[in-house]
Parts: structure tokens; C-alpha cells; sequence
């Protein structure tokens, strides 16, 4: 049971960074972005591919978030400028060519197939359950840094103008400051959170492949912050959880009841996350998708 | 200094909404707009300060051309404008409102946050002070800690003052700032306005209340239909014949 | 060599004809409606399956098949419109765009619960493709095309030859004006949405004859049924007929270079280009994309 508990909690524990990421990127600065998954995607490749080739783990997670960044720079300066809806599709359409790319390139990404084999860190202890542990304090301990650095960043004068930016973006640009330059900012550190989210699930699964880098799992992020509540660090711990928590039960249903295949229950899944979405937006005006949608 | 606005035309569709608006305004002085609606005095703001662009014709502010100029560079330039309905960061409190105007925060910058923490704390302790010093000014101090979103129409009116006093602006550019505000506190802003140009800060302000923009200002300029029809001192131009005759059988 | 490239014209063609369809039923809802319709590949999904229905059901005719598709898909639309966009009425853009994903979310798996994942194809008997000195063309590209210009041809008829087609883009144009003129938009507005949905039908059967049934069949063109849309112009009709097919064209002419995986990259590349360097697309009006 315990090893199952780690497990679990190992799993929400990445699914915090990622909400926390598009958590900042929508509860914090409005930004709707559809494509949260390819940094996840970039993060998880950039430090299997390290450290199958022999750098240390820490490094390649390193590597891999500062990668996640910069390859969300120039995104995010094409896309910040974009009209709401054309920053969403054109996300949307990124993290898709980014899957594509990855199944296609099979000499660096070994393709559909993916790669496996991805080592631990140094510091576990490489048996079984201690392991398990070890990196289950290791992921919750890259949470509470990634909470602290929020912390430190929104009661900042920089946060104060993000939300300045997001009650009256154009009262900003009157007042002689240039939104485009802090949304981006925005962007990239959110996108370099879900860069580090994907750097530790490559580890923790040790087995990667294109198909876990879906557009599900953008929207499994998106409906665990709209639960959990966009706006507050807080909401993404929750959000993270209440996920986990439907993702577990789901499961432990498609074992349990004979006539419900796996991907019988993927398909009621991702068919709930779809009425989720529904629900929220129609009938939690006050929620979260008004406020930040505001121009 | 001034800002010298030269020949703007603008049209909407078929309508000619301004024609060929010349006139200058110096920082040492106080300059008021008026016209009847449609005159196209908002038109002509948007267009000075960068929110839309101009058909034909130029503006210029001290050395600056802000012809093609975004609403960014106009405001760094010194040249900010108000809203004729107030846009107040309505989550934030007002003094934090104040305090995400000022300009220039090495604070705003990320990598300052952790690599030069102790000079972002030095500055938001002056701008702290300066905020203070603006809710003296403005005498909302008893308010600094309200959510802007709680603010009467008045009060709204006095924070957007406030916010753009904390960019060391050098010509505010006022739009309507009268409109729906209790006559005391127009006076209270006329004083306000009076004060600041004894320190060297100009403004022009766009009215309908001819009464109280006749006081406070020391030139007044009349906009009918996208042209200047009279620009002068205030009663020169209230005595002037096609004046009244543009108010006049038009609807206010 | 010339003959290689016509063919592979040709196939763009038929594919430009798919993509061409959802980007009209893209634009339609952005001309009107003024929101992103995520929704629309999954729409096109529900037309193929409920084709593939009639199909199993002893309906054995193309046209009896394509006419349920429409049918089902042309209450199925409206009906969503229904339940989630009217009472998401006043709300931004966004907000529309976020139950748009949920909407087709929902859709594609509830299919896929039900369905399973298991590939459908449309039993069709072979027929020898018409040869014409290396060129050769499907007697079933011909009919297929056909068909989608016969849709079109429909919609814009109700569109500019109808009273109701007029009253729906007085809505377009400019809703308050049209509302306070006495126009029901609420009519209009189930217009538009049954138009969405008989395009969607008639685009799910083609995709769905020309390859297979699976439930990602209409997610699969939604991007570049985007791209294409927005290369039209946001809200342009014969924009997006036009941009469609000319992505797909371009598309297939590409894959020799780009390989076949990329191919489905060109219309990312397109996205790109548009919104970077003409967000207004080919033929839209300067209206705030930026």
C-alpha cells in the first residue's frame, strides 16, 4: 500500500510544478496556454537524452530546464502579442508539431518507441522502495522551492505590475510600461516549471515516449487549476491533488471491474475532463476564466 | 517645452473627425479643450498620445516626435494622460496602485530580485515615499489601503491623478476629469492642477464644464467639428460670437 | 515527373476540400459567433461515425450515409449550441474557446468509450482510378469534390440568397444593430449553428471515406483547419475555402522534401507565418489580432 502511496504522491507532486507553471501563466498574468505540454515534453527529453549519453542526472534536469526556457523565449515573444485566442490555437498547434517532431526524430528521441533506461540520481539509493522515497522527497522538495520562488516573485515590485497588467493592461501602457516584456517573462518561467516537472517524470517513469506528451495532458493541468482555484499557490497544490486523486480512482475502477479496459477508462477519463471544462466555464462565472479572459 | 501638435487629421469611415488641428502647449501653462460633443476632443487625445494613429500631421513634445509614438514612449517622454472613466488596478489597493505607477523599478526586473536585492529594497523605500507624498498631495492618505475597486467616482478621479503624478510626468493630459465629481472636489483638483504648474508640470485638459475650465485654465481651445474654431485666453474666447454659435442649437 | 507532382495536387486538392470545410465552419462561428470553435474537428468525428452508423445499420448507399452524417451532425451542433454556448452568452472569447476544448473533449471520447478505438472504413467497391498520361485521379476524388462544392454551394446560397442567410450576417456584422432592427438572433444564431454542423457532416464523411474512422480523425485537422482559417482571414468565407485548399495542396507538394511525418508540421509552419508577418491572413480586415 505504501509503495503505492509514494508512488501517487511522487505523481502529484510533478503535477504541481506543472499547475503551478500554467498557474502563472494564466492566474498571474491571463495568458491561455494551450500548449503546456510541450515543455513538459522539452524538459523530460533534453535530460533523458543527457543522461543516457553519461551526464550526471542533476545536470541534465538542470540542462533541461534552462532549455525549457529558452525554447519558450521565442515562443512566448511570437505569441505574447496575440489576440487571446490566436495565442491559444498557436500553442495548441506548437506542442503538437513539438510530439511530432519528437516521434519523428528517431535518431535523437529513439522516435515512437521513446527511450528507456533513464537512470536515477545520484543520491538514491537504487533499490526499490528506499529509492522510491528518495525521490519522492527530492520532487516535493522541488515543489516547495518552486512555491517559495512564487512567493518571492509575486510580492515583488515585478508582481505588482503583473497584476497591475492584468487588471488594466492598457492603464499600464499609459502609465509608460510595456506589458509584452513581463507577460514573456511570465511565460518562460512557467514554461521553464513545466520543463523541470517533465525532467523529474522522465527519472521517476524512467521510460518516455511521444504518446505521454499528449494534448490531454495540457488539459488534465488545465482542470486541475480551474479546481483547484487559478489564482492562489494554494489551488495548485489542490488542484494537483483532486487530479491525482480522479486519475487513481479511474484506475483502481478499470482493474477492478472486468468489462472497463484501460483504455475504456482513458477514453471516460479525458471524456470527464472534457465536461469538467464545460462545467466550470459555465457555470462558475465567477471562476477563474472570467477574470483573467478580462481586457 | 511644450507639445506642439501640427495639422492632425483623422478620419472614421467617411467622417472627418479632426481637420487639420494645430496648436501648441507649453508646460508652463495651463490649456483647456472644450467643444461640443463629437467635436472630436477624445479623437484628438487618443491621437496625441499614441492610442491611435493620426491620418496626417505631427506631433511633437520637447524634442520628441510622437507622431508614430506608441502609448509607451509618449508616457516615458513625459507627456501622460488620464481616462474619462477611470482605469484603476481595481485588485490593488491604492496605494499600490500608486506604487506600480512609478517608473523605472529595478525591481520590475527579475534578475534583480537575486542579484540585487538590497538596491530594489533601497528603491521601494523612495518609492514608498513618494507615494506618501502623493497622498498628502492629493489628500487620500485615509484611502491608501482601500481596494481601488471600493473608490467613488470621485476618489477614482484623484488616484488617476495620483498615478500619474508618480511618473514625474511633465504634461498631463487631463480627459474630462470634472465629469461627474462633486463641485468641491473640482475645486480641489483646479488647486491641485494650479500647484503642480507652479512647479513647471503643464497640463491640458479636455472639459465640458466650461465654468470650472474657465478657471483653472489660462488658454482655452475651441474644437467644433474636427477644427479649431478659437484659441485664446478664456474671455476672449467665451465673448467670441462663433463660439456661442457652435454650442448653441447643438445637444450637449 | 510532372505527372508525380499533379498527383500529389490532386490528392491536396482532395484534402485541401476537407480542410476547406472546417475552415468555412471555423470562420462561420468566428464571423458570428466571434470565438475560436475548437470543437469543429470534433464535430467533423461525429459526421464520419455517423456515417459509419448508417453504414451498419443496412444503409448501404454513399449519398444515404453522407445524408445521416449531415443530418445527425446539423441537430447534434445546434443542439450543443444550446446547451453550453447561449449560456455562455456576454462572456469573452476565451471563455467560449476553454467549453469549445471541453465540448470536443467530450465528444471524441465518449465516441471512443462507446466505439473503441478500432479503425472503421466505409465499404466502398474498387473502382480502377482514370489515368490520363501518368495523371491519375480516384473516380471517388471526383464525386467527393463534388459533393463538398455542393455543400458549399448550399451554404452560401442560404447565406446570400435567403432572407434568413441575410438576417444572419446583419448578426455578423454587427449584433446590437441587428438585434435593436428587430432581427431574432437567437434564430440566427441556430442557423449558423446548423450550417456549422451540415458542413462538419459532410466534411466527417469525406475525411472518413478517404481514410478511416478512428476518434481522432477530426482533431487531426483541426490545426489545419486553423491555420487555414486564419490564413483566410479570421471570419472570411471564401477566405477559408481558398486557404484550405491551398494548405492542402501545399501540404502534399511538400511531403517529398519535408517527409511525410513533417507534413502534418506545414500547417504549424503556415500558423506561424500568418500570425507573424500578416495576422490579418490573405484576404481578412485589419481587425485586432495583435
Amino acid at each position: 500500500m505504501d509503495t503505492y502511496l509514494v508512488a501517487a504522491f511522487t505523481a502529484t507532486g510533478i503535477y504541481v510544478l506543472l499547475t503551478l507553471g500554467l498557474m502563472l501563466q494564466f492566474g498571474f498574468a491571463g495568458l491561455i496556454n494551450f500548449g503546456h505540454v510541450a515543455f513538459f515534453a522539452i524538459g523530460a527529453y533534453v535530460s533523458a537524452i543527457l543522461s543516457l549519453h553519461g551526464v550526471p542526472v542533476l545536470v541534465s534536469m538542470a540542462a533541461a530546464v534552462i532549455l525549457a526556457a529558452m525554447a519558450a523565449l521565442p515562443v512566448g515573444l511570437l505569441a505574447i502579442r496575440l489576440r487571446e485566442d490566436y495565442l491559444a490555437i498557436a500553442m495548441l498547434a506548437f506542442a503538437e508539431t513539438v510530439r511530432i517532431s519528437l516521434a519523428a526524430e528517431q535518431w535523437l528521441t529513439g522516435g515512437i518507441n521513446g527511450l528507456t533506461g533513464i537512470p536515477r540520481p545520484f543520491f538514491s539509493p537504487g533499490i526499490g522502495r528506499a529509492d522510491n522515497l528518495t525521490y519522492l522527497a527530492f520532487v516535493l522538495l522541488m515543489d516547495v522551492a518552486a512555491v517559495l520562488l512564487i512567493f518571492r516573485i509575486v510580492r515583488s515590485p515585478f508582481g505588482r505590475l503583473v497584476r497591475a497588467i492584468r487588471d488594466d493592461e492598457n492603464a499600464v501602457q499609459a502609465l509608460g510600461k510595456d506589458p509584452v516584456r513581463f507577460k514573456v517573462v511570465v511565460f518562460v518561467l512557467g514554461s521553464a516549471f513545466g520543463g523541470l516537472a517533465g525532467a523529474l517524470q522522465a527519472h521517476y517513469v524512467t521510460f518516455i515516449s511521444p504518446d505521454q506528451f499528449t494534448a490531454s495532458v495540457t488539459f488534465y493541468v488545465w482542470i486541475a487549476m480551474i479546481l483547484g482555484g487559478a489564482e492562489r499557490i494554494s489551488g495548485a497544490i489542490v488542484g494537483a491533488l483532486l487530479l491525482m486523486m480522479f486519475l487513481e480512482a479511474t484506475r483502481f475502477i478499470s482493474d477492478v471491474v472486468p468489462w472497463i479496459s484501460p483504455s475504456d477508462m482513458a477514453s471516460v477519463r479525458l471524456a470527464a475532463v472534457g465536461l469538467a471544462l464545460i462545467v466550470c466555464t459555465v457555470y462558475f462565472p465567477h471562476g477563474v476564466v472570467v477574470r483573467a479572459a478580462r481586457r | 517645452m511644450s507639445l506642439v501638435v501640427d495639422g492632425v487629421s483623422k478620419a472614421f469611415g467617411g467622417l472627418q473627425v479632426l481637420d487639420a488641428v494645430s496648436f501648441s502647449a507649453p508646460t508652463h501653462e495651463r490649456t483647456g479643450i472644450v467643444g461640443p460633443n463629437g467635436a472630436g476632443k477624445s479623437t484628438l487625445f487618443a491621437c496625441i498620445s499614441g492610442f491611435i494613429r493620426l491620418d496626417r500631421g505631427a506631433v511633437h513634445f520637447e524634442s520628441h516626435d510622437l507622431t508614430q509614438a506608441t502609448p509607451v514612449s509618449a508616457a516615458r517622454w513625459g507627456l501622460v494622460r488620464t481616462f474619462q472613466v477611470p482605469r484603476p488596478y481595481r485588485h490593488m489597493t491604492v496605494r499600490d496602485n500608486l506604487l506600480a505607477a512609478a517608473p523605472s523599478q529595478s525591481g520590475e526586473r527579475l534578475r534583480n530580485l537575486f542579484l540585487a536585492p538590497r538596491q530594489v529594497r533601497r528603491e521601494e523605500a523612495a518609492i514608498r515615499q513618494r507615494a506618501e507624498e502623493v497622498l498628502g498631495f492629493l489628500r487620500l492618505q485615509s484611502l491608501a489601503n482601500q481596494q481601488a475597486s471600493e473608490l467613488s467616482g470621485g476618489q477614482l478621479k484623484l488616484l488617476e491623478l495620483g498615478r500619474v503624478l508618480m511618473t514625474k510626468p511633465k504634461l498631463i493630459m487631463l480627459d474630462e476629469p470634472f465629469a461627474g465629481v462633486h463641485p468641491v472636489l473640482i475645486e480641489q483638483l483646479c488647486t491641485h492642477m494650479t500647484s503642480l504648474n507652479e512647479q513647471g508640470i503643464g497640463c491640458v485638459v479636455i472639459e465640458h464644464n466650461l465654468g470650472a475650465l474657465a478657471e483653472l485654465v489660462s488658454r482655452l481651445i475651441v474644437l467644433d467639428r474636427g477644427k479649431i474654431i478659437a484659441d485664446g485666453s478664456p474671455s476672449a474666447v467665451l465673448s467670441d460670437p462663433n463660439v456661442g454659435a457652435a454650442y448653441v442649437g447643438r445637444p450637449q | 515527373m510532372t505527372a508525380f507532382y499533379i498527383n500529389l495536387a490532386i490528392g491536396g486538392l482532395v484534402q485541401g476540400l476537407i480542410i476547406a470545410l472546417a475552415a468555412l465552419a471555423i470562420n462561420l462561428v468566428f464571423a458570428v459567433g466571434r470565438f475560436a470553435n475548437a470543437a469543429t474537428g470534433d464535430y467533423v468525428t461525429v459526421g464520419a461515425y455517423a456515417g459509419i452508423a448508417a453504414q451498419a445499420v443496412g444503409f448501404t448507399s454513399t449519398l444515404a450515409q453522407g445524408l445521416a452524417a449531415a443530418l445527425v451532425t446539423a441537430v447534434l451542433v445546434p443542439a450543443v449550441y444550446l446547451l453550453v454556448f447561449r449560456p455562455l452568452a456576454g462572456r469573452p472569447a476565451a471563455t467560449f474557446m476553454i467549453a469549445s476544448v471541453g465540448v470536443g473533449f467530450f465528444l471524441r471520447y465518449t465516441i471512443a468509450f462507446f466505439v473503441g478505438h478500432d479503425q472503421y472504413t466505409f465499404l466502398r467497391p474498387t473502382v480502377r482510378a482514370l489515368q490520363w498520361e501518368g495523371i491519375r485521379m480516384l473516380p471517388i476524388d471526383l464525386w467527393l469534390s463534388g459533393l463538398a462544392v455542393l455543400a458549399v454551394a448550399a451554404v452560401f446560397c442560404i447565406l446570400f440568397l435567403t432572407s434568413a442567410g441575410r438576417r444572419l450576417r446583419a448578426v455578423a456584422d454587427n449584433p446590437e444593430l441587428a438585434r435593436t432592427s428587430g432581427i431574432d438572433v437567437g434564430n440566427s444564431m441556430m442557423l449558423l449553428w446548423v450550417l456549422v454542423g451540415f458542413l462538419s457532416g459532410v466534411g466527417g464523411m469525406i475525411v472518413g471515406i478517404k481514410t478511416v474512422v478512428v476518434p481522432d480523425i477530426g482533431w487531426n485537422i483541426l490545426l489545419p483547419a486553423f491555420a487555414a482559417a486564419i490564413l483566410g482571414g479570421v471570419g472570411n468565407l471564401p477566405g477559408a475555402l481558398i486557404a484550405g485548399l491551398l494548405l492542402g495542396v501545399v501540404q502534399e507538394l511538400s511531403s517529398p522534401i519535408v517527409g511525410f511525418v513533417y507534413k502534418q508540421a506545414i500547417a504549424f509552419g503556415v500558423l506561424v507565418l500568418v500570425l507573424a508577418v500578416r495576422p490579418q491572413g490573405l484576404f481578412g480586415a485589419r481587425k485586432a489580432v495583435r
